[in-house]
This record gives structure tokens, sequence and C-alpha cells, in this order.
């Protein structure tokens, strides 16, 4: 099935064209996720809601970008929204925590291990998950989107409405402060 | 972990290089398909509520409750006024009143 039939598919509310649709991008839409929260609970929740939401929603859907664009773009969207959500709930145990009701959820900070990085690569690679977190949202995204996802700096401009040399600059101020947070933790140690 | 020094900044940075994609957990469109109908069976019931006939409905019930019970109390009133007009205790006044004394004319 080709993109545009998927879309024409579930225009019409075909099963076989939202099968389709879940078989192909699922995977992306998982692994975006999933770089994005780094809880491959909430990444699997969050992926079902993207298609959920392509599901209640293509006939909004105009064409301008491509299916994978707009797909991505909703990942990104809801992914973000989850981790505001979180961490406002984080926010509202500490307070809570003053009054003696801790929130067991609120100290879960967790190491966390892509299933894709290479067993050598661990160590250092759970810490960069660690540091991801700490940039601002636009670069944040631009990051995992470009070296989790593996997406073009074309698409990625697509993705967040913005141009290529945006992405280029977003990503180069990514490392920067990667080197900067580096450092810093080296000289405090 | 240990904290990083100078020489391995680079290794950090390149620490995700050469990641293998992560897969959708095994299931996860029959999950998703699952979500799918109980998310419409929850919505068909919040749509139901939503209805104009049940809205209407309910309103009308409520109009009824509300004519019913202020008829109810107005008649209860009207009962007790006149229980109470005829459980009044019988005074002087009453009584002169009612046997006409209040008129002293025929002693003058």
């Amino acid at each position: 099935m080709t993109e545009q039939e998927i879309i024409e598919g579930l225009k019409r509310g075909e099963a076989l064209a939202f099968s389709e649709l879940v078989a192909v991008y699922q995977d992306r839409i998982f692994n975006t996720s999933l770089g994005l929260l780094q809880h491959t609970q909430d990444a699997e929740d969050i992926a079902q809601e993207v298609f959920i939401q392509v599901y209640t929603s293509i006939h909004s859907f105009k064409g301008e970008a491509k299916l994978s664009t707009w797909l991505y773009r909703i990942a990104v969207t809801k992914s973000l929204d989850f981790i505001r959500k979180k961490n406002r709930k984080k926010r509202l145990g500490k307070i809570f925590s003053i009054f003696g009701e801790a929130d067991p959820s609120a100290n879960d900070l967790i190491e966390f291990n892509h299933p894709g990085i290479q067993q050598e690569q661990k160590e250092a690679a759970a810490y960069l998950f660690k540091l991801v977190n700490q940039l601002p949202e636009n670069q944040r995204i631009a990051f995992i989107l470009n070296k989790i996802e593996g997406i073009s700096y074309g698409e990625i401009a697509d993705i967040l409405k913005i141009s290529d040399g945006a992405v280029d600059s977003l990503l180069q101020r990514a490392k920067q402060n990667f080197r900067k947070m580096i450092g810093g933790e080296n000289s405090t140690g | 972990m240990n904290l990083p020094n100078q020489e391995n900044q680079e290794r950090i940075l390149n620490s995700w290089d050469g990641l293998q994609k992560a897969e959708a957990p095994p299931y996860f469109y029959t999950r998703l398909i699952g979500r799918m109908q109980n998310s419409l069976v929850t919505d068909t019931k919040r749509t139901f509520l939503l209805r104009p006939a049940f809205i209407t409905t309910v309103l009308i019930l409520a109009l009824i409750i509300n004519v019913v019970s202020m008829w109810v109390f107005k008649n209860t009133n009207t009962q007790q006024a006149t229980t109470k007009q005829m459980n009044t205790p019988a005074t002087i006044e009453s009584f002169a009143k009612a046997y006409d004394l209040t008129n002293t004319a025929v002693y003058e």
C-alpha cells in the first residue's frame, strides 16, 4: 500500500488501511517516544495515542506534509505534553511531601537504558540520556530525532516547522551545552 | 557512573552512534485496537448523556418534580392555616364577637 492509498483508506474508515499504517509506523513512533520519554510503558501509551489521534483526525490532514512528518509531529507534541504533566505532578508531589504526604512517583529517577544501545556504550549512553533531559526543549527534540530516530535535517525542519539552518544551529548548540555540562560536572568532581 | 573527564567527552557524545532503533512491543496492534474499542464504549456512554433527547427528558422531569412539590407545599400550607384557625383557643374577645356582646347601647 502506498502512503496515498493508506491516507485514502483511512479517510474511508478502512480497517486494512489502519493496520497497514500501524505496521509501517509503529516502530518509528515508539522509538521516537521512547527517546523523549525514556520509559517503555509510557512510550507505548503515547505511541497508541498517536495512532488513535491519526484515526480520529485523518480528515484534517491536508497532505501538505508527508504522513510520516505529521505522525512524528503528533508523537513529539504528545510526548512533550506528557513530560510537562509528569513534571507538574512531581512538583505537586514535592509540595505534598512538605505536609508529610509523600508521592512515590516523585522520586522515579531511574537510569534509562535504551534497548538499541551497544553493550560497551551502555554506561556512556545512559549518562547522555540523563544530560539530554537538561537541554532546552527544541534542542532536545532535534537531537533525539536526529540521533535516536536518524531523521534528516530536512525532515526535522518540517516536523518543527523551522528552516534546515535552524535545525543545524539547534544541534550545534545542543552539543555545546553537552560539553559545558560534562565539563561542569568534571570541574566540580 | 564515575564523573567523566575531558578525554571521554567525545566518547559520551558519540555513545548513541550505531544505536539500533527500538521496536514496538509485541502485540502492540492488538493492544491498540483493544484500547480504541474501550474508548469507543466510554465515548458512547458519554455521548448518550449529552444527547438532546436525554437532556430534555431530564429537564422536563426536574420541572415536573418542582411543580408537584410547589403544589403539594401550597396545599399543605392552606390546610395548616385552616386547622390553625380552627384550633385557636377561645378568648373573651372572640366569645364577645361571636355572641355580639360588643354593642353596649341597650344598657344606656
